[in-house]
């Protein structure tokens, strides 16, 4: 059966300096289906959707959408013929609103009128069945929230073909599922979508087709219902990989870091200790107030009441250097506003919050700086041509092992991790796995924050449960249960 | 073919600054001669000088508008100290120095205290430092230097101006202090992204406030330089300082977001202004057209950058590991 096909990459290739990105890759999408892209970080997911897209050009090959054939084309002319694009990385503008951010490029009448503007906004997020306050400033909005405020975006547009790269990479259970009903709508209504990934069960639960690509190289397109995990997995990696949530074999009730009524901008009167050897995981929704308490803890954001302990002692953490400078480390969120230099090199990102360190009267050892970036290149699988690569020119996957890298690489002896494996991918998330295990076994102390329910449930010893700035409830790891923790995290109690 | 691409893109500004020299040698005859590129050097010290301080407070994301008033300041000082009181040159120099530090420190506070963009700051403190140089000064000339001081600016030592030597010297501090320090890597990360250096551990404030603390300093030694060669103290000495400084930054590729750029690429920018200034007097170009060529090589830099910016070339200079 000739199967109707809205858009066929034919021979694409696509290199970088030191890389070839995109290896002759020919790839048909059949219109209205879902179609999932998987692959390692670096695989050229992303590239592959920047060149149809017209974001970059190939080096070679031809496109060809709705029949009309073409080797470039302007991202402009892209979105003209009804492609719309979610990129991996968030894209919109601080300083505008929600609305504004959301109703860019498209001209309501000659002057703008705020109040359509603001309508018109409003009307998708509704649509989304998500509550977000339309005249505020991106800005001051969480990394989830943009990330809905980029799909808002992309739903306002009229998309014929719609790409979403890693769209539910920061969201947590709840706003995932309202995705994937706006999704089910878009996908009755005709629209093709290219659907990308790390969480598998995402792709079996949506996608009715899906390409595995490795090191820029096509590997296979499958029937999503005639697949399985495993070889995905396989098609991926290239090879078996055992996924399994390490145990901790070093547990102690020796409270490191110990939180007492502490206030900050959301949190209120926490109480949470994290013992020596032990991963503490942190559940709720987005705006919940883990972040908030993390970077209270770190000395990011102000202590407004309440006390913390570390080793027992009370210590008063006055700023993050503070923090690093006793031990304490934390894994930022958001790579690209707080996370690393995107302009600079990786060894000197996973230098810099380690100088005073590795440098002597003040002066920089290369030589430490070069060892640490190797070590944290092997140990976390970073891919690059190069260790003086710019941040900004690795996939996204691998720009977080840098800023793992740049945290790790202060020895800390209290962790933690802010959505660590963001857009990483399953055999990279092992590995993370892995050295969090070990690190907690060597004695410290862990606080893992991560909307992946799944993996939350798996790496933790105990979790604690906010909702709304307050502490709902503790669990530990015997009653561990998705629902609970679901129940408290939206405070039904 | 790729090679030559490569060639042009990382050498630019070298390749600039020979054709403006090939450009003026071929239009004027004293223009090529060994004497007028000592002096253009010599004259050009000052500015090199100041501007690689300034260059320290721009790749940590700020600006210095006050630097030609630092100057005067400084300039009138070591005036009053060696001419009005007599005192020793080294005292002089030494007093220079310290009021640098001095002018940058509230340069820092305010800036970091108010919490504005050092445009504003700077603005504002470049009026004051006019004003007080004036008062302190009654608005007087000074010209009756010491030999000794005089020789900072105008002597040589085996063959080489004592004022290029001082160059090097700062240049080389400044090289040092950028890509071996961690201080100069706290500038650029500041630069670079303000809010991740914060959470990487760099106490922010204080950083910067180092940061025009040195810039000052360095203005201070290129006030001393241009007072010395210049046998002359007042509060104007330097007044179109600020224009040539930022352009020589901004034509060398500091990056006026911050976070890029490197001071070999300054000193060769400056090298560029000078060389134009040089130029255009060798084949008598009124006064006011050089004005007009100036503005408009500002704007062509700062085209330049933000076409850098924009089209993401994904090179900014900048220091990686030896
Ligand atoms: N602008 C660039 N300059 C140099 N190399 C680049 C650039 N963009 C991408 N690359 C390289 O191309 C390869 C493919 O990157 P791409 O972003 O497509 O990966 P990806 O499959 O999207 O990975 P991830 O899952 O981590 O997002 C990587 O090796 C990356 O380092
Ligand atoms: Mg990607």
């Amino acid at each position: 059966m000739n199967q109707d096909i809205i858009l066929s990459m034919k021979n694409i290739t696509k290199t970088y300096p030191g890389v070839v990105a995109i290896d002759n890759i020919s790839l048909d999408f059949r219109r209205g289906e879902i179609h999932a892209l998987i692959g390692e970080n670096g695989a050229g997911k992303s590239t592959l959707i920047k060149c149809l897209c017209g974001a970059e050009t190939p080096d070679s090959g031809v496109m060809e959408l709705n029949g009309v054939p073409y080797t470039r084309i302007s991202p402009r002319d892209s979105r003209q013929h009804g492609v719309e694009v979610i990129y991996q990385e968030i894209n919109l503008i601080d300083d505008l609103s929600v609305a504004e951010n959301v109703c860019l490029g498209d001209e309501i009448g000659k002057w703008v009128s705020f109040r359509k503007l603001n309508a018109k906004a409003s009307r998708i997020f509704e649509r989304m069945n998500v509550a977000m306050d339309v005249k505020k400033m991106v800005r001051d909005l969480s990394t989830a929230q943009q990330q809905l405020v980029e799909i808002a975006k992309a739903l306002s547009k009229d998309a014929q073909l719609l790409v979403l790269d890693e769209p539910t990479a920061p969201l947590t259970t709840n706003e995932v599922e309202n995705l994937f009903s706006i999704v089910g709508t878009l996908k009755s209504h005709g629209v093709t979508m290219i659907y990308i990934s790390h969480r598998l069960d995402e792709i079996f639960r949506i996608s009715d087709r899906v390409t595995v690509l490795r090191d820029g190289k096509f590997v296979e397109t499958l029937n999503t219902a005639e697949t399985d995990r495993k070889t995905l997995i396989k098609l991926m990696v290239g090879r078996e990989l055992s996924e399994t949530y390490p145990r901790r074999s070093n547990i102690t009730d020796i409270p490191v870091i110990e939180t007492r009524n502490l206030c900050g901008s959301v949190p209120r009167n926490i109480n949470i200790h994290v013992n020596k050897g032990e991963i503490v995981g942190l559940a709720g929704l987005v705006g919940a107030g883990r972040t908030e308490l993390a970077r209270a803890i770190f000395g990011a954001d102000k202590i407004t009441a309440g006390e913390l302990f570390l080793d027992g002692q009370p210590i008063k953490i006055r700023s993050p250097k503070h923090a690093i400078q006793k031990g304490i480390g934390l894994i930022p969120e958001d790579r690209k506003q707080q996370g690393c230099f995107l302009y600079f090199g990786i060894d000197w990102n996973i230098s810099i919050a380690n100088m005073p360190s590795i440098s002597r009267f003040g002066f920089i050892k290369h030589k430490r700086v070069k060892q640490d970036a190797i070590k944290y290149r092997d140990l976390l699988d970073i891919r690059t041509p190069s260790l003086d690569q710019l941040v900004v020119n690795l996939s996204g996957g691998n720009q977080q092992k840098v800023v793992l890298a740049k945290t790790l690489a202060t020895n800390s002896n209290v962790i933690i991790f802010d959505e660590p494996t963001r857009g990483i991918d399953v055999g990279a998330k092992q590995e993370i796995y892995q050295l969090m295990t070990r690190l907690a076994d060597e004695g410290n102390a862990i606080l893992m924050i991560s909307s992946d329910m799944e993996e939350l449930l798996g790496m933790s010893d105990r979790l604690y449960v906010l909702c709304e700035g307050r502490l709902a409830g503790q669990l530990k790891r015997e009653e561990f249960d998705q629902v609970r923790v679901l129940e408290l995290a939206s405070g039904e109690e | 073919m790729e090679g030559a691409k490569k060639f042009v893109q990382k050498y630019y500004l070298f390749l600039v600054l020979l054709l403006v020299v090939i450009f003026f040698s071929i239009m004027s005859e004293p223009f090529r001669t060994t004497k007028n590129f000592i002096n253009i050097l010599v004259q050009n010290s000052y500015l090199v000088i100041a501007s690689i301080g300034i260059s320290l407070v721009m790749i940590s994301g700020g600006a210095d508008l006050s630097v030609s008033y630092q100057i005067g300041l400084v300039s009138v000082f070591t005036g009053i100290i060696t001419i009005d009181m007599g005192l020793s040159p080294v005292l002089g120099v030494i007093v220079g120095l310290a009021l640098g530090v001095v002018l940058g420190f509230i340069n820092g506070f305010f800036t970091v205290a108010l919490d504005v963009h050092p445009m504003v700051t700077t603005l504002a403190t470049m009026t004051i430092f006019q004003g007080a140089a004036h008062i302190i000064s009654e608005s007087k000339t000074y010209f009756d230097f010491p030999v000794s001081f005089k020789a900072i600016g105008q002597r040589y030592v085996g063959g080489i101006p004592v004022a290029v030597i001082i160059t090097l010297g700062m240049v080389i501090i400044a090289y040092v202090m950028l890509n071996h320090t961690y201080f100069g890597r706290y500038l650029y990360a500041i630069g670079g992204n303000q809010e991740a250096a914060r959470l990487a551990g760099i106490n922010i404030r204080l950083i910067r406030i180092a940061g025009f603390i040195v810039a000052s300093l360095f203005i201070a030694v290129s006030a001393i330089v241009l007072t010395a060669r210049s046998g002359t103290a007042k509060v104007d000495l330097a007044s179109d300082a600020v224009f040539s400084c930022f352009t020589a930054c901004v034509l060398g590729g500091i990056s006026f977001r911050g976070g890029g750029g490197n001071i070999l690429g300054v000193v060769v920018g400056t090298l560029i202004i000078g060389v134009l200034g040089n130029g255009m007097q060798m084949i008598g170009l009124s006064m006011y057209s050089q004005y007009i060529v100036k503005g408009a090589i500002l704007i062509g830099a700062i085209a330049f950058d933000n076409y850098q910016k924009k089209h993401r070339v994904k090179k900014l200079d900048v220091p990686q590991t030896a």
